[in-house]
């Protein structure tokens, strides 16, 4: 029996493991930082409302130029964490991720709702971040490390 | 044929996609990028807008806008003839 088991062991996991190890998960994302002031433009609060939190909102500058920027890098970010947690049916509400910062200025990422849910059935754990804008457009990146054993790749 | 209650969503998606003289009812929106992840929540805007109602995000389904035709049958028909289709 042990040699059965022994033998259906992927490679690269630990002898006598059961579970495969954790592999990297990566997501990205780029936006366009002229669409998105548009959007904003036009449609506002009922835009801002639906996508971003309210932490999120309040945290944009004031400034029309600099606002377009925070939401399309925050946007990004939010696409970039559904492309890492990979939803077999639709994504989850924007507002199911939350981007925020620490007071040293990075990244942090906190799951709500169906996207927790999902990183939990996924075996992600921490997420982490990086986002960066010129003028014309915002780059997220999401990167973490799945458990999930029931990826049809494994 | 065209139904005049979708008139405005093909406006708009010809508004969004310049190169866009006819749109078939069964194209795949998402798939085309007629729809992309920025547009979807401005898409979504302009369906309520046309329903005069809320459409709630944890109710959306990415196969409910696919197509014109299944945007017809999902949001643009009276909720009884919705229904009785199934």
């Amino acid at each position: 029996m042990t040699g059965s088991a022994e033998s259906s062991r992927p490679p690269g996991l630990p002898r006598g493991s059961s579970t495969p190890p954790p592999r990297p998960v990566v997501g990205v994302d780029i936006v366009s930082v002229l669409r998105m002031a548009d959007v904003v433009a036009r449609l506002g609060e009922r835009f801002a409302s639906r996508v971003f939190t309210r932490t999120e909102i309040e945290s944009a500058p004031p400034l029309s130029g600099a606002q377009a920027r925070h939401f399309a890098a925050r946007f990004a970010a939010k696409e970039a964490v559904f492309k890492l947690l990979q939803p077999t049916t639709a994504a989850p509400p924007w507002k199911d991720v939350e981007i925020g910062r620490t007071a040293g200025g990075s990244c942090v990422v906190t799951l709500h709702g169906r996207a927790e849910e999902l990183a939990r059935q996924r075996g992600v754990g921490d997420i982490t971040l990086s986002m960066t804008h010129e003028d014309a457009y915002a780059v997220a990146v999401a990167v973490g490390m799945s458990q999930d054993l029931n990826r049809s790749d494994q | 044929m065209m139904s005049e209650d979708l008139k405005p969503v093909i406006d708009w998606l010809q508004m969004k996609n310049n190169d866009l003289e006819d749109i078939p009812r069964d194209l795949d929106l998402i798939e085309n990028r007629l729809i992309d992840s920025l547009s979807f929540m401005e898409f979504i805007l302009l369906l309520e807008s046309l329903v005069a109602r809320d459409i709630p995000a944890d109710e959306l389904s990415v196969d409910q806008f696919r197509t014109l035709d299944a945007i017809e049958v999902h949001f643009l028909q009276p909720k009884e003839s919705a229904s009785s289709r199934g």
